[in-house]
């Protein structure tokens, strides 16, 4: 498989809170791919650790305080930790967030800050060829007449047409890598529909990857070619999406898709079937069990688990899982 | 917009009618008399009763002041008490002196203020950025007549490079040197306010700085000095252009102590010599100027925001 990022063992670590406090860890030990023209969905609650990979990936990571202590973040075949991310950001990789009503500046309209993203990377551009092709992108995301649209502020434009202006903005240098911070989770449920389509158009027009971040797995399930699993820091769990919702092997992901209430055929919530919440809260970074971190809240819990943390246990079809459980290869489910 | 400022000028007038009454009937509550003040304390009753009734002082207090009132809506302030001349004149003559040295001091304010606050920002919890908090926490409390004496022993006394005291008119002589005489009141009074910009622009710029737009500008690839000017410090202007704006009629109207220390013909020391003489309508006058002059800055603020910021529109 061709992979145009792969990140190999990244462990990033932030500042305590208050001085005196020691480092905590957001991710640790994570390693995945993303190969072109692929999505990838990484999905967890929050505070698992998702952003914060992707900020190692863009070199955003919190300042001063954050840094990676280990692990290569390798893109296009370089190390991107000897590359000048000034370059790369907005070009190679480009990224998109969650909440559109607060990720424009307020006092630029949205033509200029797009106009910004090209100046930055490419100095020598003409104002009159600028302002035509972010013109042709504004109206490439859905915007209704683009021409006047570029001289609007932010704050004159929807939240599904901001996030459509920084899907623009985004990829406007024809990035090959998108990544998407829960760009639908702040959008009414009619807009996102609206925005999911939009980017799989893009990433198919364009022939980009997407490293689409979410806490949703219905989200995943329609848009994602693989999916990780975060938890604590960790990838827990990692398949191709179809066999990941076929065969949900890692507690905490059966959790995950336990807790989404269940249909009838008619459209009603199950009568009988009740929604299972995960028991028990996310540990905080800086008190995480020794063991498996997610042992605590599991059910399937062993005295390994506790005093042990198990690999990533790779099983067939390209489907991998960090429990004990599948330490052998197979499936030991009860 | 035009109606906008019209409507904020017409505003002002009951402003201007309330202040002018507070001002009149407290400076008649204060004890003393300015026919007995003039006079001295040999005068007899009736002399000091006759100038009284000649000065208009014998009439209600109301009356004196419909009196008053009638004369400010035809333009025409009084006379004062003192320098028997118009009150106009005595604030005009004044007002050059206050004016030079408020705006010399604002700019300088502004030529220290920001740029150190941007820097202390910029590299925030650095050494260099404590250092700068500890000097602006020293020029923010040492008091002004201190660091003015300090001064002019230094620079006036020691050194010789600027006069110590006075100023004479720049507009009747013609001679733009003469504002060398401002250069110390001006320095002395930009120390504590530039301290305060520092602080204002260091604080609003950290709060911007975690915004999700300079995040995104961030990841468009912006350099750090891109990100700084155009995104975070472009966004924290509208705290710090108000702060100037109240500091410059603080400037205006408020440097009684530094006028006094350099001995400056200024507004402020013209409050406080026509409040001791009991100089009803120069008194007056100036609080009603001043008054003006607050409420008219502060429209100049409210207006260069809806040029600071697209989200305001003013109809």
């Amino acid at each position: 498989m061709n992979s145009l990022l792969s990140i190999e063992d990244l462990r990033v670590s932030i500042r305590g809170l208050f001085p005196g406090t020691d480092r905590i860890y957001p991710v640790d030990g994570v390693s995945l791919t993303v190969a072109s023209g692929e999505t990838l969905g990484l999905v967890g609650e929050s505070g698992c650790g998702k952003s914060m990979t992707s900020m190692a990936i863009m070199g955003l990571l919190p300042r001063p305080g954050g840094r990676v202590e280990r692990g290569r973040i390798v893109f296009r075949g370089q190390d991107l930790a000897g590359e000048d991310m000034l370059k790369i950001r907005g070009r190679d990789i480009s990224m998109i967030f969650q909440d559109p009503m607060t990720s424009l500046n307020p006092v630029y309209t949205v033509g200029e800050q797009i106009v910004e993203a090209i100046r930055a990377h490419e100095p020598g551009a003409s104002r009159g060829e600028t302002r035509a092709r972010v013109v042709s992108m504004l109206g490439k995301v859905g915007i209704p007449s683009p021409e006047k649209r570029f001289d609007a502020y932010p704050h004159l434009l929807s939240g599904g047409m901001r996030q459509r202006v920084m899907i623009a903005m985004a990829l406007i240098l024809h990035p090959g890598l998108l990544i998407a911070d829960e760009p639908t989770t702040a959008l009414d449920v009619t807009i996102q529909a609206q925005i999911l389509y939009l980017m799989a158009d893009l990433r198919r027009e364009m022939g980009m990857s997407v490293l689409l971040i979410t806490h949703n797995m219905g989200l995943v399930a329609e848009n994602a070619d693989r999916v990780a699993v975060m938890y604590a820091g960790r990838i827990v769990e990692q398949a191709p999406t179809s066999e990941l919702f076929r065969a949900p092997s890692h507690p905490y992901t059966r959790g995950l898709l336990d807790s989404i209430p269940r249909m009838t055929d008619q459209g009603a919530l199950d009568p009988d079937g009740r929604l299972n919440a995960i028991p028990g809260m996310v540990p905080p970074l800086y008190a995480l069990p020794g063991g498996c971190k997610f042992a605590p809240r599991c059910q399937s819990r062993t005295e390994r688990c506790d005093s042990e943390e198990p690999k990533l246990f790779g099983l067939a079809n390209g489907h991998s899982v960090r429990c004990w459980l599948f330490a052998d290869g197979g499936d030991r489910r009860v | 917009m035009i109606a906008y400022v019209v409507r904020r000028l017409l505003g002002m007038v009951p402003s201007l009618l309330l202040a002018s009454v507070i001002v009149f009937s407290f400076i008649h509550m204060i004890p003393g008399d300015p026919a007995q003040m003039m006079l001295g304390d040999l005068a007899t009753p009736e002399q000091v009763a006759a100038l009284r009734e000649s000065m208009g002082l014998d009439r209600p207090v109301y009356v004196q002041y419909a009196l008053w009132l009638g004369g400010v809506v035809r333009g025409d302030l009084g006379n004062s008490i003192f320098f028997h001349q118009p009150v106009s004149e005595v604030i005009l003559d004044r007002a050059e002196t206050s004016l030079f040295l408020a705006v010399m001091s604002i700019v300088l304010v502004i030529a220290i203020g920001i740029p150190v606050g941007v820097i202390s920002a910029v590299r925030h919890n650095s050494g260099l950025d404590q250092c700068v908090s500890a000097a602006s926490m020293f020029f923010a409390s040492i008091p002004t007549f201190w660091l003015g004496l300090n001064f002019m022993a230094l620079f006036s006394v020691a050194l010789g490079w600027f006069p110590t005291s006075g100023f004479p008119s720049v507009l009747k002589s013609g001679d733009w040197s003469n504002l060398r005489y401002l250069v110390l009141p001006a320095v002395t009074l930009a120390a504590p306010n530039s301290a305060l910009i520092v602080r204002l622009t260091r604080a609003g710029m950290l709060d911007i700085a975690n915004a999700d737009y300079v995040r995104t500008a961030r990841a468009k690839g912006l350099s750090d000095f891109t990100v700084n000017v155009r995104h975070v410090f472009r966004n924290s202007l509208i705290a710090v252009v108000s702060a100037l704006g109240f500091t410059f009629v603080a400037l205006v109207a408020g440097t009684v102590v530094t006028e006094t220390v350099f001995s400056l013909p200024g507004v402020g020391r013209l409050v406080v010599e026509s409040l001791l003489r009991r100089d009803y309508p120069t008194i007056q006058g100036i609080i009603l100027v001043v008054a003006f002059l607050y409420m008219f800055i502060n429209l100049l603020v409210d207006l260069s925001f809806a040029l600071l910021d697209p989200r305001i529109r003013y109809s």
